[in-house]
């Protein structure tokens, strides 16, 4: 199995625990936003209250005094305030008169009697706010305008500190971070341990599955399939099945290449026996030709080298065959001998359909591919081109060795392959057999190349024209430098 | 009431409370009925933010007249003034400033002895780390009086001022006056203004008691001695039993474990004889500026 790094392919027993623990952490965060925007308005309503409560207490202290803008009498307010308002902490308070300069200051040397008051608590409180936090700088400032009679007659301001409140925010989102952070971690290890469990038969039958297209069709193991009657047990049972009824699908494609070879013997075996006879006619005259006048020498010579010749050819035909369709043994190198049989093997059929075959045999006299494979492809390849091919049409064959494949070319001029053949021919949807007339030889010449580790190029133009453009076929086969050493597979 | 009947003020306390309200406003006398406790006038003059202080004085007074007394405190001298004078109060502890100007409505009780003296000065404070060092350094400066009606807190540096033809208005950018001299340093240690006129021995007293308080303040100039802020009444209750009672209680307070105690607090080593000659330097002084007033 490739290793991809894409979280598509990731194990869902990886990808189930990560899911879940960033549920949890979304989760968290929801959570811990939820309570902290809950804690800051709690906190901003409860400092609300507070200095509001401080500011109604100085206010209706401070009023008379800053009617009378008694300067002492107001500080003197503000001075005992400071220290009588448990659970608020005011850093400042400054009564400020109409005119915007100071009467008073809790702290009169940072906000000095008769100064207007500074430009920062006109911008803080422009837009008519009552309570603005500063969540930096730790603090809080409020206004309340000062009323008597429904006059304004002046603002006091209010600075609290708010650091202890905003520190009990921090620890909170500390805690909630680290209670989330512990959370994610334990339910995505307890995902991941559920998960990986729960996961564990469809790791198995995933396994089998990718031995499968690894080419090997193993059943599940009886003691793996869970005892219990559940989906899984239901799919690994019928995954069995299902490898059962591959593996009978294997032996019979096995069976059917082994007739396909059969089928060509079958073809080839009217051929071979018109190539027996055409020379036996030849060499029963011959004979005659010998008993009658045997005692001539010149006559005797002639008829026998016709003989000679005849007797050869029927040697060449039946030591093709043999070579061709010898079946399991050592495996052996191809020779420039056996492809120029091949040539003699197809003679008959080009000779009926009056095909103008040219042949081009450019190889060296010994080439390092599986010789019996080879051939089986290159005669179905011919054979196959000989159907294909137009009465009196021209048919290319060429071969040979460019550096360490082996090359071979089969030019036709047919109506070119349909693309389910083409694609067995490439070795592509082997699961599938064609209904093409072509389909088996197409299936045994992609099986036999993905044997050699060989490639094949289609060129073709013109899909079901009579007389189309053809089709190029070129083969490439490694060189394999320990063949004519080892066994053969086929 | 026992010894304390006097046929000039037989009030009940209701109608004393009546009376001294009607004559706080009104500014005039009602019939008097004969009183049921004894009444004493403090003046922020004294450091009149010592519950304990007030407790202690109240009981001891109690024991030693053998009679109810009860301590009235008011915001200003003036007040407190508007009621001894009229004979409201049997005594105040008042400033030697307002004895002055009303020397012939008052009479002497008691003057207390500080550091065997009966005698104080007047401080001009400022802030710890102000550039200032003398009354001219704080030309243009905001300043704190304790009490118009106060020696130390007013008249001390309004003469000096007098003295160079200058005002408080014109001679301080601003003035406030903080009715007590405690508040005095509380408002040059804050910050809120540069300077303040203040009691030499409150000032003295509240460096042991309130050391951070004062120690945030530094003196820049002393007044020469003068006589001690005394415990007075109204002239035409001189010789009452009530006053002599309450002047032999006060002689007498340095003998007691609760008058030592007392004293102990107020760093006052007893109570003597006041001799109105004491205060002539303070008399000298309203005189000079009776007319700028």
């Amino acid at each position: 199995m490739s290793q991809s790094i894409h979280p598509f392919d990731w194990p869902l027993s990886f990808k189930v625990p990560l899911l879940v623990g960033a549920l949890m952490v979304l989760l968290g965060g929801v959570v811990s936003n939820a309570v902290l925007l809950q804690l800051s308005n709690t906190q901003e309503n409860h400092i609300r209250h507070l200095s509001e409560a401080y500011l109604n207490g100085v206010s209706s202290a401070v009023l008379p005094h800053v009617l009378r803008s008694d300067v002492w009498e107001s500080f003197d307010v503000l001075d005992r305030a400071r220290s009588q308002y448990g659970g608020l902490y005011v850093k400042n308070t400054v009564i400020a008169l109409n005119d915007n300069t100071i009467l008073a200051a809790s702290n009169p040397v940072l906000f000095p009697t008769d100064n207007l008051i500074p430009q920062m608590l006109n911008e803080l409180f422009e837009d008519g706010k009552v309570l603005v936090i500063d969540e930096i700088k730790g603090n809080a400032w409020m206004r309340q305008i000062l009323r008597e009679d429904g006059h304004e007659i002046g603002n006091i301001y209010a600075e609290v500190d708010i650091s202890e409140q905003l520190k009990i925010r921090r620890n909170t989102l500390y805690t909630l971070i680290a209670f989330t952070m512990a959370m994610t971690l334990l339910m995505a290890g307890l995902g991941y341990a559920l998960v990986s469990r729960m996961l564990r038969p469809l790791s198995v039958l995933g396994d089998h599955v990718n031995a499968i297209a690894d080419g090997d069709i193993t059943d599940i193991d009886e003691a793996t399939i869970p005892r219990r009657k559940g989906e899984f047990h239901r799919l690994m049972k019928r995954f069995n099945a299902m490898a059962q009824a591959l593996r009978d699908r294997e032996t019979l494609s096995q069976r059917l290449a082994e007739e396909e070879k059969l089928a060509i013997l079958g073809k080839l075996a009217s051929g071979m026996a018109h190539e027996v006879n055409n020379p036996l006619g030849g060499m029963g005259n011959a004979i005659d030709t010998i008993r009658k006048h045997g005692d001539d020498d010149q006559v005797r010579n002639r008829s026998l080298d016709i003989l000679e010749r005849g007797l050869d050819g029927i040697a060449k035909v039946t030591q093709a065959t043999l070579a061709t369709y010898k079946g399991s043994g050592k495996a052996d190198h191809l020779t420039r001998r056996d492809l120029e049989d091949i040539e003699f093997l197809v003679h008959h059929k080009i000779t009926r359909r009056q095909i103008d075959l040219k042949w081009r045999n450019e190889t060296p006299s010994k080439i390092q591919v599986d010789a019996s494979v080879t051939r089986q492809i290159v005669l179905n390849l011919l054979l196959n081109a000989c159907e294909a091919s137009p009465k009196g049409g021209q048919l290319h064959f060429h071969a040979s060795v460019p550096n360490d494949h082996l090359v071979i070319v089969v030019e036709d001029q047919g109506p070119g392959i349909p693309d389910a053949v083409a694609a067995q021919l490439k070795g592509e949807n082997m699961s599938v057999l064609s209904q093409d007339r072509h389909g088996l030889g197409a299936w045994t010449v992609g099986t036999l190349l993905k044997r050699l580790g060989g490639h094949i190029d289609i060129q073709t133009q013109g899909v079901g024209q009579t007389q189309g453009a053809g089709t190029k076929l070129t083969v490439l086969l490694p060189l394999d430098h320990e063949v004519g050493a080892q066994h053969a597979i086929a | 009431m026992g010894n304390g009947v006097d046929a000039m003020k037989p009030i009940s306390r209701r109608s004393f409370m009546v009376g001294a309200s009607a004559t706080a406003v009104a500014g005039m006398r009602t019939h008097i009925i004969i009183p049921k406790e004894v009444t004493f006038g403090l003046t922020p003059v004294f450091l009149d933010s010592d519950i304990q202080l007030l407790s202690d004085l109240e009981r001891y007074l109690k024991e030693a007249l053998h009679q109810d007394i009860r301590l009235v405190k008011r915001r200003t001298y003036q007040e407190i003034m508007s009621l001894l004078l009229p004979g409201l109060l049997d005594v105040a502890w008042i400033c030697g400033y307002p004895y002055v100007r009303h020397k012939k409505s008052l009479s002497l009780v008691a003057t207390p002895l500080y550091q065997g003296k009966p005698l104080y000065r007047a401080y001009l404070i400022v802030k710890r780390d102000s550039p200032a060092n003398t009354l001219e350094d704080l030309r243009g400066h905001t300043h704190a009086f304790s009490d118009s009606d106060s020696n130390s807190g007013f008249l001390v540096t309004r003469h000096l001022l007098a003295e160079k033809n200058e005002a408080p208005d014109t001679y301080f950018r601003k003035t406030i006056f903080t009715l007590g001299h405690r508040n005095v340093i509380r408002a040059v240690a804050s910050g809120l203004t540069d300077s303040g006129s203040v009691d030499g021995y409150v000032w003295d007293v509240m460096q042991e008691t309130e050391p951070e308080l004062v120690a945030a303040t530094r003196v820049i100039r002393q007044s020469e001695p003068m006589g001690f802020p005394p415990i007075a009444c109204a002239a035409l209750m001189k010789d009452t039993a009530v006053t002599r009672e309450i002047t032999a209680a006060l002689m007498r307070m340095h003998e007691d474990d609760l008058g030592q105690r007392i004293l102990a607090t107020l760093r006052l080593d007893g109570f003597q004889p006041s001799d109105p000659h004491l205060y002539d330097g303070i008399a000298e002084r309203y005189e000079d500026i009776k007319g700028l007033v």
